[in-house]
């Protein structure tokens, strides 16, 4: 029997809620401040219209008092899910304001596309978007991929940190305590910041020739998208526009960066590199990257469409890399990417599908995933070709020795099986309305996996539901289904419950 | 003004496209670039973003879509994405034409109409795409343009913020009203 929630259930919801737009709105003054300074009027006033926004959502919020401020499993997973619906709705605001959108839904979904740290784009006219607009962009991506609620997990301590945590799709505890663990992870994101920006500004200005300003604006907006494998560029040609080698190999340490989760860095921090080498996501990102980056390579050779071997290398290194990463940097425009047909596509979107490691910024499947259904496969496999009596090993090193139970392969082989359903189901929805198959496939899994790279499909005429897939496909993707499910459980139980 | 004049003059004598390069659009250049690898090339547009002078070379983008002649924030109509390819200008060139700013916010870029040879893929450069520009004809220079202050929307967000205060203030009393 489904149990209705009663008003103390939407008190606990709105409460948290409450909080969480208190932290979105001080990080919005960040804008506010930008556009002051650099005297961009207009966008000014739409920042400060959704400071006012986030924080009446706040005020109401924590104005709701349950008698508990405690969160269970469920209201944990409805908070977040609502935040990350709710938080580029309200970030929507001074893009909707800044003409630079057809209507109100086109720049919820370059709000939506940032905060999942996406990069797919509809805004028009890009190079001549105010900085602190550009900024917000970029902010987005750097509020999304290190977490909202790791932000506010951060700020304030709580019952129910465990649940929000685990809602945003993260499940390494790097210290017994979330909120420990919340800033730990904030600690290496601005040591990143400081050191990333430092090298893109240093390489803006001596290597692509940029003024220090600019080098610094270049620098930090780049840094946000690359750490966050975001894909959003301060400019229309994104990372073609430095003409750079330099610049793409400071962004590309940047972006695997970004692609390692958190406990990787905690263990590189700690100076405990031969156990990271043994972990299966490690071995195993490391042979889906080599697999389709020969692939891409191969691909792109038999295109014919680069003569020498260093503008092969590069491109292809550069794009499986932003592939794999879920970035979404690209260094040719959509109409040539819409060009790399046979193996180089299947090496791109396979990349992109397979993603980076697990509680990292970067979306798709992930490789702790990948690694995992490979072994249940092959220890399937190997149980049948066995004797009977013979006894299988379930075990495998991801941080330590650990067993792969039958609950866990079951929930691998459930995430990913939905995984391939989101993708599929973009794809379709793009052919329905005329797209190629390659192209829809492809667009399909850049939106699905949080990457950002696109054949052209994504732009300001986009058909309406196309536009709305792609939204929840970088929803569910993001926060890896279950917390969106909680939600449908919750409104379900909401409305046929006793 | 009159400095300027001369500047103009200059860019435009000194580098007068040549008769037989092919004129193009910016958009073809991207939609189709193969085959005009290594022709001569002569194309119109923004100039944007920012001047990135390395080596003897300046490194700028041109636009060539409508938000060159008009950009939204100066009453341009939405019209889809920028549409930009590289030029390469050798910095004689480049200084010749006397630029001011490129074009970005609240300033609408200097049009050129440029001419020079299409680079597809260049082998010598890791295989990126540009036009490496022998001679500029300045169209139009820069332009400033401002976007007024919304005073209403300026005012609605204060005036939400005041009521977020006061939601708060009223909730923090009837917190301590309720303590027991």
């Amino acid at each position: 029997m489904l149990l209705r929630p009663d008003g103390e259930d939407a008190r606990v919801i709105a409460f948290f809620l409450g909080r969480i737009c208190y932290v979105v709105a001080a990080a919005s003054l960040l804008p506010v401040a930008w556009a002051g300074i650099a005297g961009e009027w207009h966008p000014f006033a739409s920042f400060v219209l959704m400071v006012g926004v986030f924080a009446v959502f706040g005020a109401a919020g924590t104005a709701a008092r349950p008698r508990q401020a405690r969160l269970d499993w469920s209201h944990g997973m409805v908070v977040v899910a609502l935040t990350w619906l709710i938080v580029p709705l309200i970030g929507s605001i001074p893009f909707a304001l800044s003409g630079h959108f057809a209507d109100p839904l086109d720049a919820m979904f370059d709000a939506m596309s940032g905060l999942t740290t996406t990069g797919l784009s509809v805004l028009q006219d890009l190079d001549h978007l105010a900085s602190s607009l550009n900024f917000w962009r970029h902010l987005l991506h750097f509020l999304g991929g290190q977490g909202i609620v790791i932000a506010a997990l951060s700020l304030f301590a709580g019952g129910g940190g465990l649940t929000l945590y685990y809602g945003e799709a993260r499940d390494d505890r790097i210290f017994p305590s979330v909120i420990s663990t919340a800033r730990f992870i904030w600690a290496v994101s601005l040591a990143h910041l400081v050191f990333g920006v430092l090298v893109l500004m240093v390489v803006g200005i001596l290597a692509v020739g940029l003024e220090p300003a600019r080098a610094l604006f270049h620098g930090l907006l780049v840094f946000f998208a690359a750490f966050d494998t975001g894909g959003f560029a301060p400019q229309s040609t994104s990372l073609g526009y430095y003409h750079s080698v330099y610049f793409e190999a400071a962004t590309a340490i940047l972006m695997v960066a970004g692609a390692m989760s958190f406990g990787l860095h905690f263990a590189l921090w700690r100076r405990r590199r031969v156990g990271v080498l043994r972990n299966l996501e490690t071995r195993t990102i490391l042979a889906t990257f080599s697999g389709t980056l020969i692939l891409g390579i191969v691909g792109l050779g038999a295109l014919g469409l680069y003569n020498g071997v260093f503008g092969l290398a590069r491109q292809g290194l550069f794009h499986v890399l932003s592939a794999h990463t879920g970035t979404g940097f690209a260094t040719v425009p959509s109409s040539e990417l819409a060009m790399w047909g046979g193996l180089a596509f299947g090496g791109v979107a396979i990349a992109m599908a397979l993603g980076g490691m697990a509680s990292s910024t970067a979306g798709g499947v992930k490789s702790l995933r990948i690694g995992l259904t490979i072994k249940v496969l092959r220890d399937q496999v190997r149980q049948v070709l066995l004797p009977e009596q013979a006894v299988v090993s379930r075990r495998y090193h991801q941080g330590g020795a650990r067993t792969l139970t039958p609950a866990v392969a079951q929930a691998v082989l459930a995430v990913s099986l939905l995984y391939v359903a989101l993708f599929l189901l973009g794809a379709g929805v793009g052919i329905a309305y005329g797209a190629p198959l390659e192209a829809a496939l492809f667009e399909s899994v850049s939106a699905g996996g949080n990457v950002g790279l696109s054949v052209g499909l994504t732009d300001g005429s986009m058909p309406v539901l196309l536009q709305i897939t792609y939204m929840a496909q970088m929803w569910l993707g993001r926060l890896e289904f279950v917390a969106v499910f909680a939600l449908v459980g919750f409104l379900w139980s909401w409305v046929r419950g006793r | 003004m009159i400095k300027r004049i001369a500047l103009a003059l200059v860019a435009l004598v000194g580098s007068a496209s040549p008769a037989f390069a092919v004129e193009v659009d910016v958009a073809v250049l991207l939609v189709d670039p193969a085959p005009l690898d290594g022709a001569e090339v002569t194309v119109e547009g923004e100039l944007i973003g920012d001047f990135m002078r390395r080596d003897e070379w300046v490194w700028v983008q041109l636009n060539g879509d409508p938000y060159a002649s008009e950009p939204l924030g100066e009453g341009g109509e939405l019209v889809g994405p920028n549409l930009g390819i590289a030029l390469r200008f050798p910095i004689a060139v480049f200084d010749a034409a006397a630029f001011e700013s490129p074009g970005g916010y609240g300033v609408r870029g200097p049009v050129v109409r440029v001419t020079g040879e299409w680079r597809y893929h260049d082998e010598e450069r890791g295989g990126e795409s540009y036009l490496a520009v022998t001679s500029v004809e300045v169209l139009e220079r820069e332009r400033r343009f401002d976007a007024p202050l919304p005073v209403g929307v300026l005012l609605t967000g204060l005036g939400l913020i005041a009521v977020s205060g006061l939601i708060h203030a009223a909730s923090r009393r009837r917190s301590a009203s309720d303590a027991p």
